[in-house]
């Protein structure tokens, strides 16, 4: 089996710090610990075999075969992968392990002696935890791939009987995408502090058995030798556009990626496996129903009518669950912002917030499972697949897409300017929602034609609009906040809840919101500001309307 | 990270064993862990297979030559690293004496490394000296393992005695009975009949039973080597399950 799990101790310094895994591992100070290496044995070779003749030349311990099933988890999004590391739980006898890696160096990162869970704050605290927490966040992990086998593991011993290197002889049992089985694998594993020993045992496989030391990390090779789909992010919309390509097609494209999201999403939510499925599905959605604005120049509204509807339908039934789940999430967050002698007071909520997600979700769910929501998929997968051939379509749908880029990334944005320069200090906060829609439109225009524009400037030009979207979003969010609370409690009252201090709690959770919104609020013009002045304006200008108007 | 040292101004009061049996009982968790050897004995790390010798020696470690993290050996449990004793550590005392804000001289050793583990045990020498005075500092967890006789528990007292007068307040006491035999009276009376002023003494005890002896000769943690139901494991264990708690 699979030996994924490296017994090697190897080090692990730096992991207290909480950073991602690439720049932690450039600030490690001094690396003294040489990585493991894995060789990949050819059909015809016997693990056992290769042992046998290392320890001719190796003091090793005995080793005898044992069996192991090996589980690889990681988020439905890859997180973990697309992060440089992997994760692997291996059950040999009665011993299990869960051990995180990093795919360049073999390095571990953490070791836990559980089963993966499914949420990472279930694992055992400790710097491990801390650790895989910002890279995993609220994502579960699923099983992704699973390999068993047979694995004889030996300690490489000095004189004192002390292990000074590991190795691991592994031969699978499953079967390789095409013919035959799994290459085998040796691995030679470093023990802290013995590196000559290591380099010994390096030297003596490479004499005594001629393997080729693997050409990718074992994960790798071992989801593509299984013929797995893995390692991006199924949410990403990336398509590349050609800038000749027909603004019809174009736009069918993206709504046709946009359906394979939704659809990617479903059953995540059905499954209540965790949060994110409803997120990427109502993002989705949000995009799909912006894409429309655009997708009107190529195509006859009524052609599409009954589809805007059921997205909107769609966008409507997946708010309230969204929401809660959104409450639930912050509702560490919500506590710590009280004084600590009020935070038990504040508990009758999260139940009382549990029940309403609960219920949200299985409203949801028969709408996930309903006739109406199938038949939407099937004909509107069927219409985007068509083509642009049909007699409802107009003259825009055969222009280059570029033309529909300019046109509609150019209306949001000076819609956007418009909108916010006009706020002030009293203008009324509706204004300001409404400049947060414009911004989330304006936004997903660039996200489904960024790939027309170059990279570089368009990453800046991105970036900007980010920070004032945030600002925006926190103003109203903060507000409808506060108005939930507000609802939440005369619910909570109408159901005869008796717990008076839960409202005393949740009304200081009221103040203290509607205090960080006028905060957002202030914070306003500064952002806009900076959004609209002449540098970003230039970049804009240069990015979207220039080409535009050069046209 | 928590520092926890285990200590005692007397010797063979099985200060090593405990070190050694709870360091790996917390790796075996999954926690990181380090132990710091500092008997120039040298006993946790002969029981780690590890040669008593670093480079530098006490002078180059205290005085922040030698980088803690080139001096670590992995031991032959995961998770579990050694910080190996050295002969020269005898003279720890000058190096501590002689160095700037001697007090947190220790701890200032172990800052390169102390994000990099969930829990380092220091195996300490007995004695009271600026090396115990150090280590009252650094820890998190003073381990203190008495054995059951009337002598012991003044040693007991004059442990707290002297974290009063240095108001070493946050560090938690952790004594506990070591070596007990249950078929002697005194222990049975010493154990059963604790005056009220030393109830922080722990209520997991660890026998003196012939398989902890062992150890000297297997060179290895208890529980690595023993079957998990036998009295003096489940007894470490209970002793670990509550240190935590107090921690």
């Amino acid at each position: 089996m699979i030996m994924l799990l490296h017994l090697g101790e190897v080090s692990w310094r730096g992991l207290g710090r909480r950073v991602s895994l690439g720049s932690r591992r450039n600030g490690w100070a001094v690396s003294i610990n040489q990585q493991a290496v894995e060789f990949l044995i050819p059909a015809d070779g016997r693990p056992e075999q290769i042992l046998k003749n290392l320890s001719d030349v190796l003091t090793l311990s005995d080793f005898s075969p044992q069996a192991f099933d090996a589980v690889f988890s990681d988020t439905a999004d890859w997180r973990l992968y697309r992060a440089g590391g992997y994760m692997v739980t291996r059950k040999a006898g009665r011993k299990i392990e869960t051990v995180w890696r990093d795919r360049s160096d073999g390095t571990e990162l953490a070791r836990w002696a559980v089963n993966c869970p499914r949420f990472v704050w279930e694992l055992p605290k400790g710097l491990g935890r801390d650790a895989l927490e910002p890279v995993v966040a609220m994502r579960a992990l699923l099983p992704m791939a699973e390999v068993s086998g047979t694995a004889w593991r030996a300690a490489m011993l000095n004189a004192d009987v002390k292990t000074v290197a590991r190795l691991e002889a592994v031969a699978f049992s499953d079967k390789l995408n095409g013919d035959g089985f799994l290459p085998g694998r040796l691995r030679l594993l470093p023990v802290r502090g013995y590196d000559k020993e290591f380099g010994q045992a390096l030297a003596a496989i490479k004499k005594k058995t001629g393997l080729k030391p693997l050409e990718s990390d074992p994960a790798t090779v071992l989801f593509e030798a299984l013929g797995l789909d893995f390692g991006s992010d199924p949410n990403k919309i990336s398509i590349e556009f050609d800038l000749s390509m027909e603004a019809g097609v174009a736009m069918k494209t993206v709504l046709l990626r946009l359906l394979e999201i939704i659809e990617g999403n479903t059953q995540g939510i059905i499954d209540d496996v965790d949060t994110e499925f409803l997120h990427e599905f109502r993002v989705a959605v949000r995009r799909s129903r912006s894409a429309l604005v655009p997708f009107k120049d190529c195509f006859a509204p009524k052609s599409f009518k009954r589809f805007s509807d059921d997205l909107a339908w769609l966008g409507r039934d997946t708010g309230d669950p969204r929401d809660l789940d959104v409450w639930l999430l912050k509702f560490p967050d919500y506590k710590a912002m009280l004084p600590d002698e009020v935070k038990p007071q504040l508990d009758p909520l999260e139940g009382f917030l549990k029940k309403k997600r609960n219920a949200a979700y299985a409203q949801l769910r028969r709408d996930l499972k309903s006739k109406r929501y199938h038949e939407f998929l099937r004909d509107w997968r069927a219409f985007l697949a068509s083509g642009v051939s049909s007699d409802d379509e107009r003259p825009m749908a055969r222009k280059p897409v570029m033309a529909l880029a300019d046109k509609w990334i150019g209306k949001f944005y000076k819609r956007l300017i418009k909108e916010g320069s006009v706020i002030g200090s009293e203008t009324p906060a509706e204004a300001l929602h409404e400049l947060r829609k414009t911004c989330k439109k304006f936004r997903y225009q660039i996200d489904f034609f960024g790939s027309l524009y170059p990279k570089e400037k368009f990453k800046v030009a991105a970036k900007e609009l980010k920070r004032l979207q945030e600002n925006l979003g926190d103003f109203q969010d903060l507000e409808v906040q506060a108005d939930s609370l507000r609802g939440f409690a005369s619910e909570m009252i109408e159901k005869g809840g008796k717990e008076g201090e839960v409202y005393l709690a949740m009304g200081m959770l009221v103040s203290d919101l509607l205090q960080r919104q006028a905060e957002a609020r202030a914070e306003f013009s500064e952002r806009f500001d900076r959004f609209a002045g002449q540098e970003n304006r230039a970049l804009f200008t240069e990015l979207f309307i220039e080409r535009n108007v050069q046209k | 990270m928590k520092i926890l040292a285990t200590y005692n101004i007397k010797g063979g009061v099985g200060k090593t064993a405990t070190t050694v049996n709870l360091a790996y009982l917390a790796a075996q968790e999954g926690k990181r862990v380090l132990v710091w050897d500092l008997d120039p004995q040298g006993a946790a790390t002969f029981y780690f297979r590890v040669k008593p010798k670093i480079k530098g020696g006490a002078k180059g470690l205290v005085k922040g030559k030698s980088g803690v993290e080139n001096l670590l050996k992995g031991t032959d449990y995961e998770n579990l690293d050694l910080l190996p004793a050295d002969f020269s550590y005898r003279h720890m005392d000058l190096h501590i004496g002689d160095a700037k804000k001697p007090m947190e001289r220790l701890k200032k050793v172990l800052a390169s490394v102390k994000d990099d583990y969930d829990y380092i045990f220091l195996d300490c020498p007995p004695s009271i000296s600026l090396v115990s005075e150090n280590i009252f500092t650094a820890a998190d967890g003073l381990i203190v393992p008495i054995i059951p006789t009337t002598l012991s528990l003044r040693t007991l007292d004059q442990l707290m005695a002297f974290r009063k007068k240095h108001k070493l307040h946050k560090t938690a006491m952790l004594p506990f009975f070591s070596m007990t035999d249950r078929r002697r009276k005194l222990h049975r009376d010493i154990m059963d009949g604790l005056p009220d002023e030393l109830d922080m003494v722990l209520k997991a005890h660890i026998p003196n039973c012939s398989d902890v002896e062992l150890m000297g000769l297997k060179r290895a943690p208890l529980p690595s080597y023993t079957q998990k139901n036998k009295s003096a494991v489940r007894a470490y264990k209970a002793l670990w399950q509550e240190i935590k708690k107090k921690l």
